[in-house]
């Protein structure tokens, strides 16, 4: 079934509206709002990694390209995005040894939330000697949207883990900005149970105005925070900040606690999603998955 | 001494006396050496006069490291206050997780261990030994000034102030010395910051662990930036 396919299933009333140039997002009733997600596990078997379980629910699906030469899994959101209320939950697992990449469909839009707040929780537990690249593509939070996201890893001390995450303020093709919204976005990195790296945003009320201020965003329509732990990660310090170079966006990286931090603030999401993905393959030394 | 949990400042001295030593740019805690990455946005240009000054350190307090830290302090203390070893070695472990670069790392946990260092050999109290037998690793600084405020009875909102104030006080230093500001400006900046200081310390007071969070985006950014800047004065 290809994602075309299952895309016209699920609230065309939303997608149709996303698409539509200029068109308000209508308020989405209760009944229509939206639980899914997708729960995968990958295990090693015959020399290469498999998705052992996969679970689905709600809009949400997996695919797994089969022209991919490493296990790479796609989410789609057959849903076309989301709006308050609406909870997506991903959990990942790793066996020891599995090595997988995860990447989105497409950008993830976040409408109008008129009450409760969009929900996303995401868990990504990582085995002994296990490699995951976590890489969905970009939020794309409109005006007066409202997202709580908790994303959780809990990874072996041997284990590798890049991470990378993406948010646009607005849909700024149509001139639109976040003029009220809130961001409620906390990450906890747990290595060997120990945690190691906490990223918590809380930004909310009138966030173009203070996305304006020097100290917050200067202006900024776009951020990314690009995340690799592994036992190397901070001999790769200077990779990093090579991989960085040249782009449009402001951007830095440091290195501690055997983890790897780049963080990337830019006026122009075009830009700066150009500068995420040429920093990443430069970085990983491999393309970036084909919806990218 | 008899420095004992729940009473009411050192022998002799009162909280408000106790917080001027602590917090003042007198105690070894090397505070004059970070400037939280103020010294790269001055170089960039973000922060230039006392206007820029003023809105950089505001947001600094409002959304970064002002208003996180506030809260961690506020949870320690309330975790000294009733012996609760599971919620002061949470504090402790997130207060260094929360770090958004090496040089924050480094700015705070080296500001800590040297006050729970002096601390424990000038003002002993119980306070620290429950840290210590709850919790192994580096101490965070606001962390290790809640145990001891704690520990010494001195009150909560009051020592907020005075984190609040001293850390706006110590970058509003940092400027001076940096040619952003003069003495006199810089003095008029620190006024300005107070207010904020106040309300952040009010709000900080019951605020839990969950409603830490920030947005001072551009000011991590030059935390990272300051790593690799060719002339530095400071550590971070």
């Amino acid at each position: 079934m290809s994602a075309n396919a299952l895309r016209s299933d699920m609230r065309p009333d939303i997608d149709q509206a996303a698409t539509a140039a200029a068109a308000p997002v209508p308020n989405v009733p209760a009944f229509v709002r939206a639980r899914g997600g997708v729960r995968v596990a990958f295990a090693t078997a015959g020399g290469r990694t498999h998705p052992l379980t996969v679970a689905e629910s709600g809009g949400y699906r997996i695919r797994f390209p089969r022209n991919a030469q490493t296990c790479e899994g796609t989410i789609i959101n057959t849903g076309g995005g989301m709006t308050g209320g609406d909870l997506m939950q991903v959990d990942v697992a790793l066996a020891p040894g599995a090595q997988a990449l995860l990447t989105s469909q497409a950008a993830e839009k976040l409408y109008r939330a008129e009450a409760d707040p969009t929900r996303i929780e995401v868990a990504l537990r990582l085995g002994a000697g296990s490699t995951l690249a976590w890489l969905p593509q970009e939020m794309i939070l409109f005006d007066r949207a409202r997202l709580v996201r908790r994303l959780t890893v809990d990874m072996a001390p041997d284990a590798s883990l890049t991470l990378a995450e993406s948010i646009v303020f607005g849909r700024t093709a149509m001139g639109e900005e976040v003029v009220e919204g809130q961001l409620d976005d906390r990450w906890s990195i747990r290595r060997g149970g120990r945690l190691v790296l906490v990223e918590a945003v809380r930004l909310e009320g009138a966030v173009a105005a203070r996305l304006a201020r020097r100290a917050v965003g200067g202006g900024a329509r776009a951020l990314a925070t690009i995340v690799h732990i592994a036992p190397d990660a901070e001999a790769r310090l200077e990779d990093m900040r090579a991989a960085l170079a040249g782009g449009a966006s402001e951007c830095g990286a440091s290195a501690w606690n055997g983890l790897v931090v780049a963080r990337l603030i830019g006026s122009d999401p075009a830009a700066l999603r150009a500068d995420l993905v040429r920093t990443i393959e430069t970085f990983r030394g491999q393309r970036m998955p084909r919806y990218w | 001494m008899g420095t004992t949990t729940g009473e009411a400042a050192p022998a002799g001295a009162s909280p408000l006396l106790t917080l001027m030593t602590w917090l003042s740019p007198a105690f070894p805690v090397g505070a004059f050496a970070y400037s939280h990455g103020l010294e790269w946005a001055a170089e960039a240009g973000d922060v230039r006069d006392a206007a820029s000054l003023e809105e950089w350190l505001a947001d600094v307090l409002a959304h970064g490291a002002g208003r996180n830290d506030a809260i961690l302090l506020a949870v320690t203390h309330r975790a000294v206050t009733t012996a609760d070893g599971t919620a002061l070695a949470g504090a402790a472990e997130l207060a260094l997780a929360l770090a958004t670069s090496r040089e924050r790392l480094l700015e705070t946990v080296t500001q800590g261990n040297a006050f729970v260092l002096t601390v424990r050999k000038t003002w002993p109290t119980p306070a620290l030994d429950l840290l210590r037998e709850t919790w192994a690793g580096d101490v965070a600084y606001a962390v290790a000034l809640g145990v001891a405020a704690a520990g010494h009875g001195l009150p909560l909102v009051q020592t907020l102030e005075a984190f609040l104030a001293a850390f706006a006080a110590n970058l509003v230093s940092a400027a001076v010395r940096l040619g952003v500001v003069g003495q006199t400006d810089g003095q008029a900046v620190t006024a300005a910051l107070l207010p904020h200081c106040r309300r952040i310390a009010a709000e900080a007071a019951t605020a839990e662990l969950d409603d830490i969070g920030g947005a001072a985006f551009r000011s991590d950014l030059a935390s990272l930036r300051h790593e690799t800047q060719y002339t530095r004065l400071f550590r971070s």
